[in-house]
C-alpha cells in the first residue's frame, strides 16, 4: 500500500491545475471506503453524488486533507495535501460545510474576513492586500451591499453566498463544498450552483461540490462521480454517469433518465410507484 | 458596534479605555469613609506630607485595593472572554470549569487545619486552583483533544461536587471561622500585601498579553472547530493554550480575593456590545472593562454602608443581575 | 451558612441582652390550660411546663434530673464549674473544657447533633444555647420526648444569670449561688478598679482576611466595656461588621486585641508589614494581643477573660 506521506509518489501526479487523488481508502467502524481514484481539473466542477452513507462527506474530507486515508493519496497541483500544515493546507483548499454554528453576531465582512486567516502569518492584523481580497470576494459574489450587516440576520441563500465568498477570500486552487444547496429554494440553488461554475472558470480553481442535486449536478458539473456503499460506481461526464441502471440501483429506487429539453443535458424524474 | 479591528483602532480604544480607567482609580482614590478632595489625592500618591492621615488612606489602604481591583477585574474579564471563545458558549464564565470551587476548598482547607496555615490561603487557594485545572484538563479530553462539550461537562460536574465538600467542610469549622470564609466566597478586596501585588501584576499582564497573542485564532475557533481547523488553525493547540491562560488568569485572581462573580460572564458581553466579537478588540476592552467595573464595584462596597463594608462580590452580583437581564431582553427581542 | 434565630417567634419576648433571665410559669390561661391539658394527657411525662430563658415552653419532668446532656460547649464548662459534672452523661465533639469533658460520649456538632445518640443516652434534659444550637434541634428532641433547656446570654451579667438559671432549674441553688457570688464579686472588684480610668479605644479583630470586628451586641463588646475599655466597632451596625481599615484608622484604636484559637495564629510580626494595618498607632506601638478565646464564651471562664482584658488595659494605660 502506498504511504500517504511519501513524496515520491508526486512524480506520477504531475499536470499543474488539477486534484488527482489516488487509490484513497478510509475506514470507519462500520464503513470502508474502498480505493477510489478520481481526476478533477482546475476551471471545472467536479459533482460527487450518491445516496446517503455512501462515503461522499468521508471522500470529501479526505481530499481536503484534513481526514488522513488509509491508504492511497491526494495531490493537488503535484503536490501530497496530506503531507501540509493545516496552515499551509488552508492557503490552498477551501472546504465550506453545513455546519457553521453561529452564536455569536458577526458581521458579513467580519464573516468573509476569517477566510484570510491562513494567509495572516505571524501578523495580528490583516495588511491592506487581505483587505482586497474581502472586498473581492464580496464583490464576485455580489454581497457588497450586505458588508455591515450581521450573518444571523440573512436568509439561507445568502448565507450559504457568504459562506462561499469566506471561502473564495482564501484564493484557494481547491474548493470543496459540502452539500452547499441544502434547505435552499431552487432559485438560490441554480444561483449557488451557477456562480460555482463561473467561478471555477474565472478563477481557474478545482471545484468539487458533493450534492443531492441529481439534476444541478447534470446540468452544471464538468465531471460526475458516482458513489455507492464506498463504492465508486461510476465516473465520466455527466451523459455517463446518469444512466437509469446505474441511478436506480445506487439510490434503491426506480428512475428514468431523458433529457433536459432546455439544454439537452441528462435529467432525471423518478418513476412513480 | 462593530469597531474595525486595524491596528490604529485597537492603539486608539487602548488609549481611550486607559485613560477612562485612570480617571475612574483618582475618583475611587479620593471616595471612601473619609472623602479626599483630589489635590489630595495627588500629594497623597506623591508621597508628600508623610504620616498624614491622606497619605496612609491614599498609599497604604485605598491603592493597594485599587490596584488589586484592576488587576483581579482584568484577570476575571478577558479569562471570561477566552473561556466564551473556547467552549463556544456565551454563557462560559470563568468559574464554569470548577476553578473557583477548588481554590475556595484550599482555602478552606488551610482554615481547617488552622494555625499558621490559615494565613497561607492564597497559596492553598493557587494550588486548588491549579489541582482543580488540571483534572478538569484531564477529564475533558476526549480522542486525545480537549473537546469543548466534553470540558464544559467535566468542569460542571467537577465544580458541583466541589462545592459540595466545601460545604461538608463548612459544617466543621466552627461557627466563627465560617463568618470568615463565607466573606471569602463572596469576594474580598481588602487584604491584599506587597507582595501579593509585585507577584500578581506581571503574571496577570503577561497572561493577559498571551491570551491576546491568540487573538486571530479566537475568532476563527467561534465559527466552530471543523471550520476553524479547515481554516488553518492549529485547534488542538489553540485550545490548549487558551484553557491554560484562562484558568491560569482565574486562579490567580480567585487566589486573592475569592469568587467575585458577574465579572467574567458580564464584561465580555458588554465588551461585544460595544466593539463587536473580533477578539483583538474585544479583549483589550474586556481587560479594561473589567478593571473598570471591579473598581467601581469595590469603591461601592466601600461607600455604600460605611462604616461597615460590603463583600464586594455581593456588589457584583446584586448590580450584575439586572445588567444581566436587560442584556439578555436587549439581544433577544 | 444560616441557623434559626432561637427567637420565639409568637412574641415571649426572648431575654435578649437585658438581663431577663429567670424561669417564667405560664399563665394558666384557658387555652394555656387546654393545651396542658393535652399535654398531659397524651402521657408525655411532664409535671413542670416552664418557660426556658428563650421563652419556650419546655416541659421538665417530674424526677430528679440526673441525666443530663449538653449540646453547647459553653453549657458543659458551666456544668461542671457547678459540680454537676457527673450528672453529663453526654456532649459534643467540641467540648473541650475541662478535660474530663473529652472523655463523655459525643453527640456530634453542636448545629446538627446527632439525635439518634441523644436517645441513646436517655437524658432526662438536654441542654443549649440560642447562640450555638437551632431550635429546629429542640423542636426534634420535643418531638423525640426529650426536653431541651435553652439559656440566652450575650452579655457578661446575662452569662452569670444563665449560670444562675441553670442551677435553678437543676435543682442546684446553694452550690449556684456560692460560684455566681463568686463570679460577681470578682466582676464588682475590675469595675471599681477602673472607675475614673482613662478608657482605651479597642479593636477586637474576630477575622483579618477580610477584617471583621465584634458589633455591639456581642459578648466581645460587653466584655471589653466592663473590662474599662470602649470597643470601636461598637456604633457599627450588625453583630459581626465587615468594617474597612481607613474607618479603623479613623478611629484610631489604642491596642488590638485577637482571639487566641487554633485556626487565627497570625504571627503579630506579620501586622507590621500588612498595608494599612502597619499604619495604625497600636501596630506601631506593638500593642497588640491575644486573649483567651472564652471571651466569647459564655461560661465562667468568661469572668477570666474580663480579668484577662482589664489587666491589658491597665498596662496600655500605665504606659501611654
Amino acid at each position: 500500500m502506498p504511504d500517504p506521506q511519501s513524496s515520491t509518489i508526486q512524480s506520477t501526479a504531475q499536470a499543474a491545475g488539477e486534484l488527482i487523488a489516488d487509490s484513497v481508502a478510509f475506514r470507519f467502524a462500520q464503513f470502508a471506503l474502498s480505493p477510489i481514484s478520481l481526476k478533477a481539473r482546475a476551471g471545472e466542477l467536479t459533482a460527487i453524488i450518491g445516496p446517503n452513507g455512501s462515503g461522499k462527506s468521508t471522500l470529501l474530507e479526505i481530499l481536503s486533507g484534513h481526514l488522513k486515508p488509509k491508504a492511497g493519496g491526494v495531490f493537488l497541483d503535484g503536490q501530497n495535501l496530506h503531507a501540509l500544515s493545516p496552515r499551509e493546507r488552508a492557503r490552498k483548499v477551501g472546504l465550506a460545510r453545513q455546519d457553521t454554528i453561529l452564536l455569536f453576531s458577526f458581521e458579513v465582512q467580519e464573516f468573509v474576513r476569517q477566510g484570510r486567516h491562513p494567509h495572516l502569518g505571524n501578523s495580528l492584523f490583516e495588511s491592506p492586500e487581505d483587505d482586497r481580497w474581502v472586498a473581492w470576494a464580496l464583490e464576485k459574489t455580489c454581497l457588497q451591499e450586505f458588508a455591515h450587516r450581521r450573518v444571523m440576520e440573512m436568509s439561507s441563500g445568502e448565507f450559504q453566498r457568504a459562506v462561499l465568498a469566506r471561502t473564495l477570500a482564501q484564493r484557494p486552487r481547491l474548493v470543496l463544498l459540502d452539500e452547499p444547496t441544502a434547505n435552499l429554494d431552487i432559485g438560490y440553488q441554480v444561483e449557488i450552483f451557477r456562480l460555482l461554475r463561473q467561478l471555477a472558470k474565472s478563477e481557474n480553481f478545482v471545484g468539487i461540490v458533493v450534492t443531492h442535486e441529481l439534476n444541478l449536478a447534470a446540468e452544471m458539473a464538468d465531471y460526475v462521480v458516482l458513489l455507492q456503499g464506498g463504492n465508486c460506481l461510476h465516473q465520466g461526464k455527466a451523459e455517463d454517469v446518469f444512466r437509469a441502471d446505474l441511478l436506480s440501483r445506487a439510490f434503491r429506487t426506480p428512475v428514468l433518465v431523458d433529457q433536459n429539453p432546455s439544454s439537452g443535458r441528462p435529467r432525471v424524474t423518478w418513476v412513480a410507484p | 458596534m462593530t469597531l474595525s479591528p486595524t491596528r490604529r483602532n485597537v492603539l486608539l480604544l487602548l488609549l481611550a479605555l486607559a485613560a477612562a480607567l485612570v480617571v475612574i482609580d483618582f475618583g475611587a482614590l479620593a471616595l471612601g469613609g473619609v472623602h479626599l478632595s483630589l489635590g489630595e489625592v495627588w500629594s497623597g500618591l506623591l508621597g508628600r506630607y508623610p504620616g498624614s492621615e491622606a497619605r496612609v488612606i491614599v498609599r497604604d489602604i485605598r491603592l493597594p485595593r485599587i490596584l488589586l481591583a484592576m488587576l483581579v477585574g482584568a484577570a476575571l474579564a478577558v479569562s471570561g472572554t477566552g473561556l466564551q471563545a473556547l467552549l463556544r458558549n456565551p454563557l462560559a464564565d470563568p468559574y464554569v470549569l470548577g476553578i473557583s470551587s477548588g481554590s475556595a476548598l484550599g482555602a478552606i482547607v488551610a482554615l481547617w487545619i488552622g494555625g499558621r496555615m490559615a494565613s497561607a490561603t492564597p497559596l492553598t487557594a493557587f494550588v486548588g486552583a491549579v489541582l482543580t485545572m488540571s483534572w478538569v484538563y484531564f477529564l475533558g479530553r476526549r480522542a486525545g483533544r480537549l473537546s469543548s462539550y466534553t470540558l464544559l461537562l467535566a468542569g460542571v460536574v467537577t465544580a458541583s461536587f466541589l462545592s459540595a465538600i466545601i460545604l461538608f467542610v463548612l459544617t466543621l469549622l466552627s461557627t466563627r471561622d465560617v463568618r470568615g470564609m463565607a466573606f471569602w466566597l463572596m469576594g474580598d478586596l481588602s487584604v491584599v500585601t506587597d507582595v501579593q501585588i509585585r507577584f500578581l501584576s506581571p503574571a496577570i499582564i503577561i497572561a493577559i498579553v498571551a491570551l491576546y497573542a491568540f487573538s486571530k485564532d479566537l475568532n476563527v475557533l467561534l465559527l466552530g472547530e471543523g471550520e476553524a481547523a479547515h481554516l488553518g488553525v492549529n485547534v488542538a493547540r489553540v485550545e490548549t493554550a487558551v484553557y491554560l491562560l484562562a484558568s491560569l488568569l482565574t486562579g490567580l485572581a480567585v487566589s486573592v480575593s475569592g469568587a467575585i462573580g458577574y465579572l467574567g460572564l458580564l464584561v465580555p458581553h458588554l465588551g461585544r456590545m460595544l466593539v463587536g466579537n473580533d477578539h483583538r478588540t474585544l479583549i483589550p476592552t474586556a481587560a479594561f472593562g473589567g478593571a473598570i467595573m471591579l473598581v467601581l464595584s469595590d469603591t461601592l462596597a466601600r461607600t455604600a454602608v460605611a462604616p461597615a463594608e460590603l463583600p464586594v462580590g455581593a456588589v457584583t452580583a446584586v448590580a450584575g443581575a439586572p445588567v444581566f437581564i436587560y442584556l439578555l431582553r436587549r439581544t433577544s427581542g | 451558612m444560616r441557623k434559626f434565630s432561637w427567637k420565639n417567634r409568637s412574641g415571649l419576648a426572648a431575654a435578649s441582652g437585658s438581663g431577663g433571665g429567670g424561669r417564667r410559669v405560664v399563665e394558666m390561661k384557658p387555652l394555656g390550660a387546654l393545651v396542658l391539658a393535652l399535654l398531659l394527657s397524651t402521657g408525655a411525662i411532664s409535671a413542670r411546663v416552664v418557660a426556658d430563658q428563650t421563652g419556650r415552653r419546655v416541659n421538665l419532668p417530674d424526677h430528679p434530673l440526673h441525666r443530663l446532656v449538653s449540646i453547647a460547649p459553653s453549657i458543659t464548662e458551666t456544668l461542671y464549674a457547678l459540680g454537676l459534672g457527673e450528672r453529663l452523661v453526654g456532649d459534643t465533639d467540641y467540648c473541650d473544657y475541662p478535660p474530663p469533658a473529652r472523655a463523655l460520649p459525643h453527640v456530634g456538632a453542636m448545629l446538627n447533633p446527632n439525635l439518634e445518640k441523644i436517645v441513646a443516652l436517655k437524658p432526662d434534659l438536654v441542654l443549649g444555647t440560642d447562640e450555638a444550637n437551632r431550635r429546629e434541634t429542640a423542636d426534634q428532641l420535643e418531638r423525640l420526648g426529650i426536653p431541651l433547656y435553652g439559656v440566652t446570654a450575650h452579655t457578661v451579667e446575662g452569662t452569670i444569670q444563665s449560670v444562675e438559671d441553670l442551677g435553678r432549674v437543676l435543682d442546684w441553688e446553694q452550690p449556684t449561688q456560692k460560684l455566681v457570688a463568686g463570679l460577681r464579686a470578682r466582676v464588682a472588684a475590675v469595675e471599681k478598679e477602673v472607675q475614673g480610668q482613662p478608657r482605651p479605644k479597642v479593636l477586637f479583630v474576630v477575622w483579618y482576611r477580610p477584617l471583621i470586628t465584634a458589633g455591639s451586641q456581642t459578648f466581645i463588646s460587653n466584655v471589653i466595656q466592663r473590662a474599662g475599655g470602649v470597643s470601636i466597632s461598637d456604633n457599627v451596625k450588625g453583630e459581626w461588621p465587615h468594617m474597612g481599615l481607613e474607618e479603623v484608622l479613623k478611629r484610631a484604636p489604642d491596642v488590638i486585641l485577637f482571639p487566641q484559637t487554633d485556626a487565627f495564629a497570625p504571627g503579630l510580626d506579620e501586622f507590621q508589614k500588612l498595608p494599612g494595618w502597619r499604619d495604625l498607632a497600636a501596630v506601631r506601638n506593638h500593642r497588640l494581643y491575644f486573649v483567651a478565646e472564652t471571651i466569647m464564651r459564655p461560661s465562667p471562664r468568661l469572668i477570666d477573660a474580663l480579668e484577662e482584658v482589664a489587666r491589658i488595659l491597665r498596662t496600655v494605660n500605665s504606659v501611654q
